[in-house]
């Protein structure tokens, strides 16, 4: 008998339920509009959304498929397909996984529901350059047009001055005239205005969210609020997406006022620093029998979580989206990102963080010595550090992740006692 | 107050009974396929030596990674909390402990009661820890307990193996023999290169002066020295490193039993 080690996560809420819906909702509606014979566009990273949503194209977001395939521990059987193409283990395992979905022959029934090919590929180099080449090849394998949104590096932090806002804008114009070329009609400026100014309403939900789930005991984990950002992540500018968060935040709301939490007896509340493992998101529960939750996940703000909405202003779509995109936490110098979880850490009354390295990243792991150093200087509160790759399901090793996630609680309660 | 730790490790299962402050007595044995028989042979083995049973013990702590398939163990315990304060138990000013174990390595930052405020362990491979040099042992057959003795009477330094890999350093290992090295040096070169893997780690958690080294390696002199020249550091080593984990776990028994008050019925 073979002992089965990893498992899904077990969700609490019941707006996540229906997030999980609307998700697959979505992917149908894709696959509808590609059998009407709707040009399909391929997109990746932080393209931001709102400009889709304005347009109504159909767009499968790269990035999606792997956590989906992930979730449902097949991401493994898609590296190796990009594997046996060419692609080195090096290469990062999304990309991979992706790869794999784009040029595998056959698909599993799962992926199958959800796949289509593309009309044209719109790439950018947010969060990391590696994307852009990956989306090349796509690009070529499907013989498809491909269109490339150059957005700076910020090395600003907060304020991005106007050059650069107005060269990031210039980029979010010619996409639009790409679009355009390529059938999808031109563009509505009042739908775009109206899909920024949802965007802003969204991110101001969920700011509440955000303070609903600082309560001690919290409301909603991240193994909850992984699924409950996706509307943060593709559906901006859109009404269900802040339907969803409003129905959400009345969720969370009455469990505040219940005083009801992921578990009743709260003994330890952490932060997840890098990319989870999505073909075993039961690991986060894992943590449950010491009394911990993971309260929040550093990528639940990756694609918009970070930036501050009084700054969206929709009589300026594109300077707006501009803004969004490169004040990402993703994106930013690494002050930004070290100061951004310095706060987290104090607002959600963090007492440890876990970071997970993921070998194939050229980005986050870079982050991990002085987000380390910088939450411990600050409030004294302690990080493990482990590999672990969030897709790679081969380069997973449950018994010394355990083993690190044991000893690190192990210490914290200790520590808690003393 | 009698106590019992049981320490399984992937190589290796250890006991050792503690009547109050002192040890009665300790057994290792190697782990065989079902780690729960292997505690319940080494415990007994243990028991034997003491003149006692299961009956007499007050409470038992277990360790390792089997601490949880032990049937008659009171409450486990992590192997990095473990080691912590066993070291502190053997050598009470310490304050890092490199603990080479069978599969992995760990080392751990702790404080003046033995509490860990830090730690990092080798990621998966198992090329950090002794396994990889009991391949290597075997490969250039030597005994075991010889190699890091011999790995210090070297005839020409060669650069350390480079491969992270076992897998590969076997291959590594081959070549150097088949260019005619001496078995010696190719000994140094793994003893070496370990070393050198140990030391990151210890960075990793921020090197200390008083410093244990617990677990099946400390007692391969080359590897040990090793470490200590690299970073001027003289290691305190107990009689027997391989139960450190074990007694801790018994010391842990205590002081939980002190605790409560009461002793476990079994
Ligand atoms: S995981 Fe790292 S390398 Fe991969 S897409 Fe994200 S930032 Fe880029």
């Amino acid at each position: 008998m073979t002992t089965k080690v990893t498992t899904p996560g077990e969700k609490s809420l019941e707006t996540t339920a229906e997030i999980s819906k609307a998700i697959k909702a979505y992917y149908g509606g894709v696959k509808v509009a590609k059998e009407e014979g709707k040009p399909i566009i391929w997109s990746y990273g932080l393209t931001p959304r709102e400009i889709f949503h304005a347009m109504d194209a159909h767009v499968i977001y790269l990035e999606h498929l792997p956590l989906m395939v992930g979730a449902k521990q097949l991401s493994g059987h898609y590296i190796q397909v990009a594997e046996e193409e060419g692609f080195s283990r090096d290469v990062c395992a999304f990309h991979r996984c992706f790869l794999g979905c784009a040029v595998a022959s056959e698909r599993d029934p799962y992926l199958d529901q959800f796949f289509v090919d593309p009309d044209f590929i719109i790439a950018t180099n947010l969060p990391c350059m590696s994307e852009s080449k990956s989306f090349l090849y796509a690009a070529d394998h499907h013989n498809v047009p491909y269109y490339f949104i150059d957005a700076p590096i910020n090395t600003w932090g907060k304020d991005i001055p106007d050059y650069a806002i107005e060269y990031y804008a210039g980029q979010l114009k010619g996409t639009l005239d790409f679009m355009s070329e390529h059938g999808l009609g031109t563009v509505d400026w009042d739908k775009l205005k109206e899909a920024v100014s949802l965007s802003k309403k969204l991110i101001l939900l969920w700011n509440e969210i955000d303070k609903c789930r600082q309560a001690v005991p919290t409301p909603m984990g991240t193994v909850d609020g992984l699924t409950a950002a996706y509307p943060l992540i593709q559906l901006p500018g859109t009404q269900l997406g802040v339907t969803l968060f409003e129905r959400l935040l009345k969720e969370l709301k009455g469990k505040v006022e219940r005083g009801e939490g992921v578990l009743d007896d709260e003994k330890l509340r952490l932060l997840w620093f890098g990319v989870p493992p999505f073909y075993n998101m039961g690991l986060l529960n894992y943590v449950e029998k010491y009394g911990a939750v993971v309260v929040k996940s550093m990528i639940e703000y990756i694609a918009g979580g970070a930036y501050d909405p009084s700054i969206m202003d929709p009589d300026k779509p594109l300077e707006s989206l501009a803004y969004k995109a490169l004040v990402d936490i993703v994106n930013p110098i690494s002050e930004n990102m070290v100061n951004f979880i310095r706060e987290t850490v104090k607002d959600f009354h963090i007492d440890g963080v876990i970071g997970v390295v993921k070998r194939s990243c050229g980005l986050l792991p870079g982050y991990m010595r002085p987000v380390k150093d910088a939450v411990y200087e600050d409030s004294g509160v302690p990080t493990t550090i482990f590999d672990l790759d969030g897709l790679d399901i081969r380069e997973y090793d449950d018994a010394t992740s355990k083993a690190n996630l044991d000893s690190f609680i192990e210490a914290l309660l200790a520590s808690k006692r003393r | 107050m009698i106590t019992a730790g049981i320490d399984i490790g992937s190589l290796t299962g250890k006991a050792v009974i503690l009547k109050d402050n002192e040890i009665l007595a300790w057994n290792l044995i190697p782990t065989g396929p079902d780690s729960s028989e292997t505690a319940q042979e080494v415990t007994d083995m243990t028991l034997k030596g003491a003149g006692l049973s299961l009956d007499n013990m007050d409470y038992i702590v277990s360790t390792g990674y089997g601490r949880v398939v032990v049937p008659f163990s009171d409450k486990n315990i992590t192997e990095i909390t473990c080691h912590a304060k066993g070291a502190h138990w053997f050598f009470p000013g310490v304050r890092m402990i490199l603990d080479m174990g069978g599969q992995d390595c760990k080392a751990i930052r702790c404080n003046a009661t033995g509490k860990v405020t830090n730690f990092a362990m080798n990621d998966k491979c198992a090329a950090g820890a002794g396994r990889s040099m009991e391949i290597m042992a075997d490969l250039l057959e030597t005994p075991l307990e010889k190699m890091g003795e011999l790995s210090l009477d070297i005839k020409e330094r060669l650069a350390p193996l480079s491969s992270t890999c076992v897998v590969f350093a076997r291959t590594e290992v081959l070549g150097h023999l088949h260019e005619g090295a001496h078995k010696n040096d190719v000994l140094a070169g793994a003893c070496e290169a370990l070393a050198e893997r140990v030391k990151s780690l210890l960075k990793r958690v921020g090197i200390e002066a008083d410093f244990v080294i617990s677990g099946g390696i400390a007692k391969n002199i080359g590897v040990a020295k090793r470490i200590e020249e690299k970073e001027g550091l003289k290691a305190n080593i107990c009689f027997e490193p391989q139960i450190v984990g074990a007694l801790s776990a018994a010391v842990f028994a205590r002081e939980i039993l002190e605790k409560k008050g009461k002793r476990k019925k079994r």
